[in-house]
């Protein structure tokens, strides 16, 4: 019975699930999956995502992995009436279904490589921080800011006047960026995107969420 | 096991007489921890120490905890019912909780790590793997287990090292603790082929100089086989199993599942069928009635929220599901909602168990129903058939606990 997560409270992934665990006062349970032993690589884990990634979801006799999809199923679920995926509206829902899309496709990429280089490169693989390499995403993710800060001059969030699922998913990636590479000043420099962040990170469940992503050098 | 390791001659390496020992050119050294270190010394420059004068010394208290806060306390728990010490339950009572103490703790520092020290196997995470090991396989059952996820994790991270892997091999986690042995003095250990096999060569220096984590568990192996052998021989002792204290009630003429049938199967004419049957069947002497409460409703904000919430307590009461009967009402059309439930409950008080297991019982203020009270009896009536309004308000939701 219940809602069992299977991750680790450090992945980014895991813990854009928690996040959104939280803003729905959801009970469940957080199994430890260890990726430094290849667990996520083995049954039962491959059984759960053939993909052999975390984090993925149990509840009842479902499983689910894709940490994004698992978050639109838990609104769906547990959140009638919340704000956070609009769905009894379609103009809204579209909204807001666009801006999730923009963080998959546009924020995504750019971020991932900037915290890999400066943070899961050299922690987990023993590697070098790749300086141009990393530079050149930080840049290609300033052009994608640059885009976030015309619009949230225009809106408090991203999908519109409410906190959605869209601004949520940034939640992870953006806490590592700030606290474990140099280029945290992309956030801090862009007001409209500084207010915004202050105000996605404030909410009491992200502060949860983002209080298991200790990694650091 | 009880034979050559008492010998004079066995005495003169270890004069307490315990296994292993590690026979060396120069002379024999005992205590696991001791051979451990000595073994690991023997090749220059490995991780097993760390590397640095604090990382050490972290292994090195990490060794100690695990010895005095772990295998201390497996040892007192495990030797009684292996019949090699008297058993007292309440000597093993003190040992569990000890050994719950040092397993939290452990929990907690592994919360966020992979190993005990830094990021590699070291000499902390063999010992503390061994001592756990013999724990897992002897005494700690999953839902013991299951209480220290992080432990848990951490172990089979280690048993699965492939170092690990080649000395234990699979390694199985016990289904039961064992019996406690029945009143006839300890087992003497038999006189048969068993005694070949614990003659086995000790682990010799020029081995282990090559493969200095593989000695310490093939000493700790040899250990642990022929005490296993020893308990099969022993006679079974019945296990006490705990009564549901609700269980031990006089039998009463109501059937809670014939209550749950009829609530749920009557999809017309429910207060004519189901409320006049339920007070048809109740009976205030084998069963209660309750009111709960919310205290804190002004938390209630958020609509969904707070159903989430009314879930999560009715997941958690799932222990008392043989015994209970409940509906949760969440009233109101806009934030606070008022949290309000009905409870039937088997005997005449809120059950002990659920109030010890259960957080959310203290959330609530409990009333017992007087079922004399005309009132009373039609706000059950109210609670059971969702009625609505209740008490002047619409309901966002009632869910039912069956």
């Amino acid at each position: 019975m219940g809602i069992k997560v299977y991750g680790s409270p450090v992945s980014t992934c895991t813990a854009r699930v928690l996040a959104v665990i939280e803003e729905l006062g959801l009970e469940y349970e957080l199994v430890p999956v260890d990726l430094s032993t290849g667990e996520h690589k083995r049954p039962p884990h491959i059984e759960r995502n053939p993909f052999g990634q975390i984090p993925a979801l149990e509840d009842g006799d479902l499983v689910l992995f894709e940490s994004r999809v698992i978050t639109r199923y838990l609104v769906r679920k547990y959140g009638k009436g919340s704000d956070l995926l609009k769905e009894d509206t379609p103009v809204e829902a579209a909204t807001v279904d666009q801006w999730i899309e923009v963080e998959t496709q546009h924020f995504n990429g750019p971020v991932s490589a900037v915290v890999f280089q400066h943070l899961f490169l050299p922690l987990f693989f023993g590697g070098t921080t790749d300086e141009k390499a990393a530079a050149a995403e930080a840049e290609k993710l300033g052009k994608v800011l640059d885009v976030y800060e015309v619009k949230l001059s225009k809106t408090k969030y991203l999908a519109g006047d409410f906190y959605s699922l869209a601004d949520l998913h940034h939640l992870s990636y953006g806490h590592y960026l700030i606290a474990a590479t140099p280029h945290g000043s992309l956030i801090h420099s862009r007001p409209h995107v500084k207010a915004w962040w202050d105000r996605i990170t404030s909410r009491p469940a992200s502060k949860k969420a983002a209080a298991g992503l200790v990694l650091s050098i | 096991m009880g034979v050559s390791n008492k010998t004079p001659e066995f005495l003169k390496m270890n004069p307490i007489g315990k296994v292993p020992v590690l026979e060396t050119p120069e002379g024999p050294v005992f205590e696991s921890n001791a051979i451990a270190r000595y073994v690991a010394r023997l090749k220059a420059d490995n991780p097993l120490f760390g590397s640095s004068p604090i990382e050490y010394a972290q292994i090195e208290q990490w060794i100690d905890f695990s010895t005095f806060e772990i295998d201390a306390h497996i040892g007192r728990w495990i030797f009684p019912r292996l019949g090699f010490a008297p058993y007292n339950a309440q000597t093993e009572e003190l040992a569990i909780s000890s050994l719950k103490r040092g397993l939290e703790a452990l929990s907690t520092h592994l919360a966020s790590k992979t190993y005990l020290v830094g990021h590699t196997v070291t000499l902390a995470d063999i010992i503390t793997g061994c001592n756990l090991y013999n724990g897992f396989t002897r005494i700690l059952t999953k839902s013991f287990t299951s209480e220290f996820p992080h432990v848990e994790r951490y172990f089979w991270t280690i048993v699965n090292q492939p170092t690990f892997r080649k000395i234990i091999g699979e390694v199985k986690q016990a289904e039961s603790i064992p019996a406690v042995p029945s009143s006839k003095p300890a087992a003497r250990p038999k006189e048969t082929k068993k005694e070949a096999k614990k003659e086995e060569p000790k682990p010799k220096v020029e081995e282990t100089a090559a493969k200095p984590k593989e000695a310490k568990k093939e000493a700790k192996k040899e250990e642990q086989k022929p005490k296993v052998e020893e308990t099969f021989e022993e006679e079974e002792a019945p296990k006490p199993k705990p009564k549901n204290p609700l269980d031990l009630l006089p039998p009463s003429k109501m059937i809670l599942d014939e209550w749950k049938r009829l609530y749920s199967n009557t999809k017309s004419n429910f207060h004519e069928v189901a409320i006049k049957g339920f007070w048809d069947m109740y009976d205030p002497e084998g069963y209660s009635l309750w009111f709960c409460d919310y205290k804190y409703n002004d938390e209630n904000t958020v609509s969904f929220v707070t159903l989430n919430k009314v879930s999560g307590f009715l997941q958690r009461m799932d222990l008392v599901r043989k015994y209970a009967f409940g509906k949760m009402l969440v009233i109101g059309s806009d934030p606070p909602y008022k949290v309000k439930g009905l409870w039937l409950f088997r005997g005449k008080e809120v059950p002990q168990f659920v109030i010890d297991e259960c957080y959310d019982i203290e959330l609530y203020e409990w009333t017992k129903v007087n079922t004399d009270d005309e009132v009373q009896r039609e706000r059950v009536n109210a609670m059971i058939e969702d009625l609505e309004p209740f008490e002047g308000e619409a309901l966002l939701d009632a869910k039912c606990f069956k």
